[in-house]
């Protein structure tokens, strides 16, 4: 019999403002884990941020490559205290999807592959690094600026 | 098991104008479109996918990202000159390397709220040659009504072609919820 997948862990729709979620007690029951954000934030643009296990001393290296609609695109590299894997409008929602291989592994640095979809603005796939063989028990999501709107949606998904 | 097979359909002999998904449940929470497609189009380049949402012709707005392993660029619904649909994916056309077909994944969250709708797409017109293009894209739908139908076509440069034989489309429900262990807060 095929193994169930995409198992919903946590979901969260806003019924206030907030600037930061954590998904905490994760199991290490899956491979990997799926993390599908779509918001709008009620000031300005803002960054969206990952962080593992609360830790910001290893800093997260990350890669990216997008187009805004014109020209030939963008691409860049950048180390910081957190993983950036988007950001949001004020208007029409934008759509994260961030899958995290191998999140319960203790021999290997954790891997997050990112597409970000910011309607009207820019497509964007970035991809992570957050160096610590570490399992991955708690997920800090936060925006930089401002706060998530009433109505964003934040859901976890376990894969087998 | 909250990824759901919803329905799938296969273009058979004789080929297809166009392949339509009706009366979509309103039981999930984002749907997920995947698409294997080939066309008609008789080029030596590729096609895109032309989607409408419950049959609008109005309200599409994208920005895409595309490269063909030589050259990158990006276009909108402006640069293009189409705002009638969502255009998108990768289709592989039918002068193409033969049985190979382009991969799209249309994903698309909270398709049941009364806001616009944002898609998230990924795609490549697959062939073994120098034409192939691989592409990933974000686009809206200014529609605020829940979504009930999809339609899919072949496209390139103003133009809609037809789907060939073995093209398949496989249409996915989502449902977000919680485990009862992990909490989110």
């Amino acid at each position: 019999m095929p193994t169930p997948t995409y198992i919903p862990l946590a979901t969260l729709t806003l019924t206030a403002t907030d600037s930061e979620l954590i998904f905490s007690s994760i199991p290490a029951t899956y491979r990997d884990i799926v993390l599908v954000i779509t918001s709008t934030t009620t000031g300005q643009i803002g960054q969206t941020q990952l962080r593992f296990n609360s830790d910001s001393t290893n800093h997260y290296a990350n890669i990216e490559a997008g187009g805004g609609g014109s020209g030939s695109g963008f691409s860049g590299a950048y180390t910081e205290t957190n993983a950036i894997i988007g950001y949001q409008l004020t208007t029409a929602q934008s759509i994260i999807i961030a899958n995290i291989m191998d999140y319960r592994s203790t021999d290997k640095h954790k891997t997050v592959i990112a597409r970000q979809s910011i309607p009207g603005e820019v497509v964007k796939m970035s991809a992570h690094r957050w160096p610590s063989n570490n399992a991955i028990n708690t997920i800090s999501v936060k925006t930089q600026a401002s706060t998530w709107a009433i109505g964003s949606t934040f859901s976890l998904y376990g894969i087998a | 098991m909250t990824m759901t097979h919803i329905s799938t359909v296969t273009v058979p002999s004789g080929g297809a104008s166009s392949i339509t998904f009706s009366a979509i449940p309103d039981s999930f929470t984002d749907l997920y479109l995947k698409v294997s497609g080939r066309c008609d189009r008789n080029v030596f380049s590729f096609s895109y996918v032309y989607l409408q949402f419950n049959g609008s012709s109005s309200g599409y707005t994208y920005r895409a990202l595309q490269g063909d392993g030589s050259t990158a660029n990006s276009y909108n619904e402006a640069s293009i000159s189409m705002t009638s649909a969502l255009i998108a994916g990768g289709v592989t056309q039918t002068n193409n390397t033969a049985s190979t077909f382009g991969s799209s994944g249309f994903y698309i969250p909270n398709y049941r709220s009364s806001v616009a709708k944002s898609v998230s797409v990924d795609g490549v017109s697959e062939a073994n040659a120098t034409n192939t293009t691989q592409q990933i894209t974000a686009g809206l739908w200014s529609g605020t009504d829940a979504i009930t139908s999809i339609e899919i076509k072949p496209w390139q440069s103003g133009t809609l072609f037809n789907w060939v034989e073995g093209t398949t489309a496989s249409l996915y429900g989502i449902l977000a919820g919680s485990d009862g262990i992990v909490s989110v807060s």
